[in-house]
């Protein structure tokens, strides 16, 4: 049975990449025998009801009428080998019959995701899925950004892989479907996937590449401004990332390609752009790999360029210098016609012109600021200067105080999110510098002025009003960004700003602003009467859970789908208390060791609070783990994130709870967050093949490939044995391994970990 | 008698920035006052925040920071309800937070406070309404304080007052303390009776100088160091007390406390 099934699921496999007749006969038998009784032998680890469900699924498709009683709705995912491809390729084979363009692009996708279990026929595979994604792409009216990054795709593994290059022109002229698009992850990929396009292109133009270097570095940076964050805040944002940073990578070397092949001079000022872009890159996605391209590429650069841009640097540092002795000039020159003259009114209206005049300055060049960077530390320095001269308090010293914090650079230990934003910042040299210098006109302003008693004290006014205009003014060019998925308790906030502007109080914050809020509304004359009824049921409340150690302990079972990690999920539950039903209606309060719970009776409405004493996080999850693994409980992905999450608030690298946490994820599609897990659980055990191996597989979809290599190189010198079980029971993962080692040693022959992967004989090479 | 011909520590004019200049971040007392007037601040910015569904702060990553792709320099959260009593306002939390006690918050924490009331006022306050950000304006003045006065650490004093007379006057405090320290009382603290070489305060003038071959007392320093307030401007009387403090931490603040803090 195993040998029929698995040479006539081949033969359908054949059928469908290579156009090869099928063994209707075949098929049959085994329609036959699936009516009488499950198969389940293709593979052994497999769910074996889902897998005849999908067999049968098959043979409804290859032989219409075959089979009685197949299931309508087939649930395919997750089953390994081809077989749930084969299901959607055939499934939109016969819609694409009736002309359906997604359905025939639909039919390309489920093909091209079966490549991998034909490698003899990689070739052959590929020219019909190109041709079955022209006709969908001929017959659609209008193609969507997944579509073009799909046949774009195609395009480009023909031409690299096979040096089938007459697609490349049909791909590259799909760009013009991209335009009027929102940013997101498809438009992302997509001009990533042409910008690779038209670099082929350019080799196949050898004699007159530069117009495609110049189509691929264009697009290039069209995907890598700061106009595209918005894709960045996409559950895929490493993902839109990495694209980025390829994109950027291919502007820069095309742009050096330009630079070796036109006048350099011309040249110079952008490629210090796109390299200085690069950098910022690598610093945000903090790679290994990433970092040595990014100094290969810096040596590249020095050497083309080098002298030049250290020239061109050099003038604008003079020229800017210059400007800058300018303005303090101008402002001394002016405070001394102030002095000169003769009425107080006089004076001060010289001063307020000079101030506001700085001022106009500034709201310029911190707008634009605040619109590139946004409110990043390096600008927040700058309104806190502002701030530290208005108070009044910083005497003659000023200019001194205010030059030593806007120049200010943390050490290296201490280079976090910090230091990578302030790379932006070094981007845009002459907007600093131009703001640097203002800065330090109004500072020399401010000391000349400091002894001036009453002339003082209204530049001390004015510097205060126009500060709270240039805050406004530069709010405006804020694009503020609100993440849904980002929640704070109000009550957790208050308790973080507390802390934060170093309130000591003698109970941990989140608690004190809790019990603190109640007390107040308790002791508060005009406070709502209902906010002070539910005070003081809260503090009798707190007083009863307090003592609550010396009552009996009370059985608190909570109603099925009550059953929640996270204490703010309870909110609104219900469950039955000592057998009596009531609801959970608020936190009244956290500590370390227990959470004070506000319940309802629902029975009598009566109301009162109790104390929960937290279960040991670990605990709890290994027995919902042994659970899940004796099937009493069923898997529910949000359910497992929900319980890793408990146990990672308080063991931020327990190796079980990230591990559980990213298969979750993964499973949920959020290859990125699965990622980050994964890297957890890694560093927790480094010696643990799954973890490894999982991990390297979340890196390659991340196209993350050398990385992936090399953790995978690792896993295998770890314990070979586990290795090769691992790839003997993940069968796609064989496949995307071995194609991801092969895209590697194409991409750098010599790979130390690609290499001692694919030539050892052994899985998955 | 020497230190008894030296005027007493209250006898000393005050400087007319006195009342409310601190160049230097000298006094602890106004700087745990700025901390508080800021949380006052931040809660009168959080609660109209809260009542539109924005948090100031950000979630918290695995790491207990902020996670830098969380963007922190141009995006805000939102608040969840349930997670604390309805109640909650400014004026509770402020009133109930009065016998807490506040120090001065560091470098990290005032520019991330800065930011997050910024980036939350933008996302709260209406476009363009300037009479909005009064309060953000008062409190750039608290943190700008804070951060700024603290530029001036013994570290970084040096680099910052280069070339600037500022230093010597720092020095010379440095001095005093030392000899303070063995016991020795000057008796003429004046800048004309010091030199300035290679960054190091010479001393050219000792004859009134006395070494009592005993630990001095407080008064006793305070006399001493204060005959330099007669003859010093404002800043540079205040450099003289941070050199002083930086090198004699443990008598310093007894000390600068009788001369007015």
């Amino acid at each position: 049975m195993d040998t029929v099934t698995g040479s006539l699921v081949d033969a359908t496999l054949r059928a469908v990449l290579l156009g090869h007749d099928l063994d209707v006969a075949g098929w049959q038998s085994v329609a036959e025998r699936l009516r009488t009784y499950p198969i389940g032998a293709l593979h052994p680890d497999a769910d074996q009801t889902r897998e005849t469900e999908a067999l049968r699924a098959l043979c409804e498709l290859v032989i219409p009428g075959t089979t009685r009683g197949a299931p309508e709705h087939r649930a395919t995912d997750g089953l390994p080998g081809p077989l749930p491809h084969l299901i959607d390729a055939l499934a939109a084979s016969s819609r694409a019959a009736s002309g359906d363009a997604s359905a025939t692009l639909a039919q390309a996708q489920a093909m091209y995701a079966l490549v991998p279990f034909l490698p003899d026929g990689r070739r052959d595979a590929m020219e019909r899925i190109i041709a079955v994604a022209q006709k969908g792409i001929g017959a659609s009216a209008r193609v969507d950004p997944a579509s073009v990054a799909f046949f774009v795709l195609l395009a480009n593994v023909l031409a690299q892989a096979f040096a089938v290059t007459e697609h490349l022109g049909a791909a590259f002229a799909l760009r013009q479907h991209l335009s009027g698009h929102e940013p997101s992850m498809p438009v992302l990929v997509a001009t990533s996937n042409l910008v690779t396009t038209a670099k082929l292109l350019a080799e196949v133009h050898a004699e007159t590449p530069e117009p495609w270097w110049r189509e691929a570095n264009s697009l290039a940076l069209s995907i890598c401004d700061d106009e595209h964050a918005v894709a960045r805040w996409t559950p895929h944002a490493r993902v839109a990332r990495e694209v980025i940073w390829q994109a950027a990578i291919s502007a820069l070397t095309t742009r050096l390609l330009l630079c070796k092949h036109q006048d350099a001079a011309g040249q110079i000022a952008l490629v210090q752009r796109d390299f200085e872009r690069v950098r910022h890159l690598a610093h945000e996605l903090d790679d290994p790999d990433k970092t040595a391209r990014l100094e290969a590429l810096e040596v590249e650069v020095r050497e083309l360029t080098g002298g030049n841009v250290a020239e061109q640097s050099a003038a604008t540092v003079r020229s800017v210098a210059g400007s800058l002795d300018a303005l303090v000039e101008q402002v001394v020159a002016t405070t001394q016609r102030a002095r000169a003259l003769a009425a107080e009114s006089e004076r001060e209206q010289a001063i307020a012109q000079q101030t506001r005049e700085l001022y106009g300055s500034l709201q310029g060049l911190l707008g634009k600021m605040v619109e590139t960077l946004g409110m990043n530390h390096h600008v927040s320095r700058i309104f806190l200067a502002l701030g530290a001269m208005a108070s009044g308090r910083l005497a003659d010293t000023a200019h001194e105080a205010v030059r030593a914090c806007l120049l200010y650079s943390p050490p290296t230990q201490q280079r976090s999110g910090f230091y990578g934003s302030r790379q932006e910042g070094c981007a845009s040299f002459e907007l600093e510098s131009a703001c640097f210098g203002t800065m330090r006109a109004l500072a020399v302003l401010h000391d000349l002025l400091a002894s001036e008693g009453a002339l003082y004290r209204a530049f001390i006014g004015l510097l205060r009003s126009e500060n709270r205009d240039l805050l406004a003014s530069a709010a405006r060019f804020l694009h503020v960004m609100r993440p849904d998925e980002s929640f704070v308790l109000q009550v957790e906030d208050v308790a973080r700003i507390a802390t934060f502007t170093g309130a000591r109080p003698a109970q941990d914050p989140m608690t004190a602003v809790a019990r603190a809020g109640e007390d107040a509304a308790c002791s508060q004359a005009g406070a709502p009467a209902d906010a002070i009824a539910d005070a003081a049921a809260v503090i009798s409340a707190r007083q009863r859970a307090e003592s609550s150690a010396e009552l009996p302990a009370r059985k608190w079972i909570p109603d099925p789908g009550s059953n929640r990690s996270r204490p703010e999920d309870l909110v609104g539950t219900t469950g039955r208390l000592d057998g009596v039903p009531h609801r959970i209606d608020s936190i009244l309060g956290r500590g370390r060791e227990k959470i004070v719970l506000g319940l309802v009776n629902l029975v009598t409405g009566k109301q009162f609070a109790l104390a929960f004493f937290h279960e040991d996080e670990r605990r709890a999850l290994h027995g919902y783990l042994e659970g899940l693994v004796s099937g009493e409980v069923p898997y529910d992905p949000t359910e497992v994130i929900a319980r890793c999450d408990a146990v990672l608030n308080s063991y931020p690298g327990d190796e079980v709870a990230a591990f559980n946490k990213a298969m979750a994820l993964d499973g949920e599609g959020n290859v990125a967050g699965a990622q980050r897990w994964f890297e957890v659980a890694c560093a927790a055990n480094p010696s643990d093949v799954q973890n490894l191996l999982f991990n390297a597989h979340a890196l390659v979809r991340l196209g993350a490939r050398r990385r992936a290599v090399a953790l995978a190189a690792q896993s295998k010198n770890q314990n070979r044995t586990a290795f090769h079980a691992f790839y003997q029971r993940f069968d796609a993962h064989r496949a995307l391994m071995a194609k991801t080692i092969g895209e590697v040693l194409r991409e750098e022959p010599d790979n130390a970990d690609a290499l001692a992967l694919a030539q050892s004989g052994d899985e998955p090479a | 008698m020497i230190a008894e011909q030296l005027l007493e520590p209250e006898e000393l004019p005050a400087y007319e920035e006195e009342p409310y200049a601190d160049p230097f971040g000298l006094r602890t007392e106004s700087l745990r006052q700025s901390a508080r007037r800021t949380f006052e601040l931040l809660l009168r910015l959080v609660e109209p925040a809260h009542a539109q569904g924005i948090a100031m702060t950000l979630p918290e990553g695995t790491s207990g920071s902020v996670e830098l792709d969380s963007r922190p320099w141009r995006s805000v959260a939102r608040t969840k309800g349930s997670g604390g009593p309805e109640f909650l306002t400014a004026d509770l939390v402020e009133s109930a937070y009065a016998h807490v006690p506040f120090e001065p918050p560091d470098d990290a924490s005032i520019l991330h406070l800065f930011q997050r009331a910024f980036v939350c006022r933008a996302a709260t306050a209406p476009l363009g309404a300037a009479d909005e950000w009064g309060g953000v304006a008062e409190l750039i003045e608290e943190l700008g304080y804070v951060l700024l006065s603290r530029t001036f650490n013994a570290e970084r004093m040096r680099a910052a007052l280069e070339d600037n007379p500022l230093l010597f006057y720092f020095r010379l405090g440095a001095l005093a303390a030392k000899l303070h320290m063995k016991g020795v009382l000057h008796g003429d603290l004046h800048p004309e009776n010091f030199g300035f070489q290679d960054g190091n305060v010479i001393i050219r003038d000792a004859g009134s100088g006395r070494f009592t071959g005993r630990t001095l007392s407080e008064r006793e320093r305070a006399r001493d160091l204060g005959l330099l307030k007669l003859t010093v401007r404002f800043a540079e009387w205040e450099a003289v007390k941070l050199g002083y403090r930086e090198e004699a931490r443990d008598a310093a603040p007894a000390v600068l406390a009788l001369l007015g803090g």
